[in-house]
């Protein structure tokens, strides 16, 4: 216990006088506070660098201190209570606090770019990570219907003004929705079955949810939908808009 | 013919036998606690014994069918209530459940009890307005709709005035006169002197005798049981009693 | 009864079926942006056969079920407070369903789903007996109901919150506030031999259920195989709340409510009472969600949310009249 700092420094001055481009960074400890983040992180630092994920410590304060971190990363969807705690022990506890933004447009998140590179002291993977992102977001909206339907549980369907209508448009893609305004609605079946359009989505739907999935067995959907084109989005990607893009358009490719 | 042989309740009865035939009125006394409720509880079938038998004629009372312990016993409980704000005609109509009646019979025999309990001035009002003493009597009148030839009735005269426990009395006396046999728990025992033919009288669940209440009602039986000193007026007038005083717990 | 009381009477019944009727028309034009019975596209009649009817039917088979449930758990308990979901029988049912879905042993249009309710509603049943006693007093029977109503939404909380998803809280609040929006026939069809059942055997035992104006020491002598009766009644009820639960959530008040207008229209004898609460709860139920979809909210609210808001003052005015009464007679 009491080597390892000395450990860490003779191994931090053998690099500095082995290697320059290496010398001037150390490795750093990122504790993820958002379930998305978990398989995100490691992407975008160094090999060295170690991601804490949520798993390892339940958003629970006391975990969260004793798992040494150096960065905390998280976004808005955060609870206010442990938020506040953070910002206390991060002085005691000498560790920075980066707040992503939940963004509501593709140029939103990409703009996050440069201040998430900087504030995690790795510009350039997390330059790379974007590029590449942005590269894969042409390439996989070429196989995409021109227009699209977005079904959800509990009769959630996205709005006009949301990520997802954003990111469609962003690929030329048209996100037929009854809700012109705001993120997100609940709609009645007669809204949806006005929808004209060939190709249907299910977002999010799991085996586990019961009363949300009801009206997957709803006579007037059923018929609706028998045919139409069906794709299916697993919660896992749906739930991570954002840095899981890629994944949640190539769902909806078709074949 | 009422026949109880050997009737056991744990904690409550020992070993009751007594017969007793249709046509009579038969008073239960005795202190509090002595087993009075219970020997009527077994006989209308919401207790069952632990061992013992009871028959009437030839059939065992204990296991009779429903229907046919419904046609055959009258019961007016200890207490009673009414959960419904509905009319004293009304409540007698629901107590005439299980008779299988005509609606015309039914109409007639309600009338009939209207009669009887002198209830007509109330027959259209709500039982739950009625004063304590006046619920009193349409709940002993919904018990004896059925006309049972087996009369079990647990101190009907509780909470009524003077007036209205004679009436109750006779009312069971002419039951009893007209063939049933009656059972019926009491307190007062002036009145079960008067109105019983035999009073059977009971103390920590056992029966220690029954007979006359000439028989039953002595001195020395009183002190036992009851545990009080009285003087007894009796002449051709009837029967009299002043309590002297009562014998602590030694 | 004389006659003026039999045209008034009468008056009351035509009113009845009237606004019933008003409403139920009402609620079949509902849902577009603008009112409409008569469809005019092929569209149009798939939403009316499709959506509309079975909603409709739907919530009047919801009402039926609780408000006949209601009034036979009021008369036999002798306890005009008592309510399948303040005693806790709801939740108890909603619980069960929603274990049995979550851990996929069946879909939610199983048949036998009814039946898995039932036993979730016959479980929280067994333990009302056990916590409020046999002699089921007001205080007692709605602490006791009030834990089970809370142990029932915390166990469900439990399982849905252990649910890898954003979506398992919404499912928390619409099993716990009951909807109706968007149901299917499937639903309807799920809910009606249950209800058909339970109806059937609340009518074989209605003399039994209007025995209970009278005290439980009475029963003895009238003729009634006590037992088994009291379990007909009370798979009846299990069934009625099991149905009521799995095809709409927990849509409380409504038995509570439904036997107290009845009871205001004057109608108190227990059997008539019972039909006329069945009855009652359906047309209520029937206004309460055409109210939900005439609301001009951003988004529909749970039918369960509306009878809770409307039920709620309701209870606690009952509850005032009912301790003002104890009181007077202490």
């Amino acid at each position: 216990m009491i080597q390892s700092p000395i450990r860490r420094l003779i191994a931090v001055l053998i690099l500095c006088w082995s290697s320059n481009s290496w010398s001037m960074v150390d490795p750093i400890r990122v504790l993820s506070l958002n379930s998305c983040y978990d398989p995100w992180l490691p992407t975008l630092l160094r090999p060295d660098d170690t991601v804490i994920p949520t798993t390892v410590h339940g958003n629970r304060l006391e975990s969260i201190i004793r798992a040494q971190p150096d960065v905390v990363v998280h976004n808005n969807f955060i609870s206010s209570v442990l938020l506040r705690a953070l910002r206390r022990a991060a002085t005691d506890y000498n560790f920075r606090l980066v707040a992503i933004q939940h963004p509501q447009t593709w140029l939103e998140w990409q703009a996050q770019r440069q201040p998430i590179g900087l504030a995690l002291q790795r510009e350039a993977s997390v330059n790379r990570w974007f590029l590449t992102q942005q590269e894969q977001l042409v390439e996989s909206g070429k196989k995409l219907p021109p227009t699209l339907i977005i079904l959800m549980p509990n009769y959630f369907m996205w709005a006009a003004d949301s990520w997802t209508a954003d990111l469609l448009a962003q690929v030329g893609v048209e996100l037929q929705t009854p809700i012109q305004a705001g993120q997100l609605g609940q709609v009645g079946l007669a809204e949806v079955i006005r929808l004209r359009g060939e190709h249907i989505v299910f977002e999010g739907f799991s085996t586990h949810y019961s009363r949300g999935q009801d009206w997957l067995h709803h006579r007037a959907l059923v018929d609706w939908s028998a045919d139409k084109t069906v794709y299916k989005i697993k919660g896992e990607v749906a739930g991570c808009p954002a840095t899981q893009a890629i994944q949640y358009l190539e769902a909806m490719q078709s074949e | 013919m009422l026949s109880l042989r050997d009737l056991v309740v744990a904690q409550r009865l020992q070993a009751v036998s007594l017969t007793a035939t249709s046509g009579e009125i038969i008073g239960i006394i005795g202190p509090n606690g002595a087993g009075k409720s219970s020997l009527l509880e077994v006989l209308v079938g919401s207790l069952p014994p632990s061992s013992g038998q009871v028959t009437w004629d030839n059939l065992n009372l204990t296991s009779a069918r429903p229907l046919q312990r419904r046609q055959l016993i009258s019961y007016i409980p200890q207490h009673s209530a009414v959960y419904a704000d509905i009319s004293v005609t009304e409540l007698l109509f629901e107590a005439t459940v299980n008779l299988a009646w005509s609606r015309s019979r039914q109409h007639q025999m309600i009338e009939q009890l209207l009669h009887e309990f002198e209830l007509q001035a109330f027959a259209k009002r709500s039982v739950l307005r009625l004063s304590g003493g006046e619920q009193r009597r349409v709940h002993c009148a919904c018990a004896l709709v059925n006309h049972g030839s087996l009369i079990i009735a647990d101190e009907p005269t509780a909470g009524l005035d003077l007036y209205h426990q004679l009436m109750m009395l006779e009312l069971l006396v002419q039951r009893a006169r007209a063939g049933a046999l009656v059972l019926v728990a009491l307190h007062d025992l002036s009145h079960a002197s008067v109105y019983c033919d035999r009073l059977a009288l009971f103390d920590q669940g056992r029966l220690v005798q029954i007979g006359t209440p000439n028989d039953v009602l002595t001195a020395d039986n009183l002190q036992q049981t009851y545990r009080v000193e009285v003087d007894w007026f009796c002449d051709e007038r009837g029967v009299a009693m002043r309590p002297h005083r009562i014998i602590p717990k030694s | 009864m004389n006659k003026n009381q039999l045209q008034s009477r009468a008056l009351l019944y035509v009113a009845f079926v009237f606004f019933t009727l008003l409403f139920a028309v009402l609620h079949l034009g509902s849902g577009d942006s603008h009112w409409w019975i008569w469809p005019t596209s092929e569209l149009d009649l798939q939403i009316l056969y499709d959506i509309r009817w079975p909603r409709l039917n739907l919530v009047l088979l919801n009402g039926f079920a609780l408000g006949l449930a209601g009034a036979a758990i009021q008369i036999i308990f002798r306890n005009p407070l008592a309510e399948p979901g303040i005693i806790g029988i709801s939740s108890g049912a909603a619980l069960v369903v929603v274990s049995a879905l979550y851990f996929g042993w069946m879909l939610p249009t199983a048949w036998s789903l009814p039946l898995i309710g039932m036993m979730g509603a016959l479980g929280a049943f067994g333990l009302l007996w056990i916590l409020a006693g046999r002699s089921l007093q007001t205080i007692r029977l709605l602490l006791a109901g009030v834990a089970i109503s809370a142990l029932g939404g915390a166990l469900l909380a439990l399982i849905l919150s252990l649910a890898p998803n954003p979506f398992a809280f919404q499912e928390w609040t619409l099993w716990l506030m009951g909807s109706v929006a968007n149901r299917g026939w499937e639903h309807v069809t799920l809910m009606l031999p249950s209800t058909v059942l339970a109806t059937l055997i609340f009518f074989s035992q209605r003399r039994f259920i209007g025995a209970h104006v009278f005290a439980s020491s009475q029963f003895a002598v009238l003729g009634f195989h006590y037992q088994r009766a009291q379990a007909a009644v009370l798979l009846g009820l299990t069934l009625l709340v099991g149905a009521s639960v799995v095809s709409a959530g927990m849509i409380g008040f409504i038995g509570l409510i439904a036997p107290h207008i009845v009871r205001l229209m004057g109608i108190q004898q227990p059997r008539t009472l019972l039909w006329w609460s069945a009855a009652m709860g359906g047309s209520c139920l029937i206004a309460v969600d055409t109210l939900v979809m005439w609301l001009p909210t951003r988004q529909e609210l749970p039918l369960g949310v509306i009878t809770a808001l409307l039920g709620a003052p309701i209870l606690l005015y009952l509850l005032h009249r009912f301790a003002a009464r104890e009181a007077g007679h202490a």
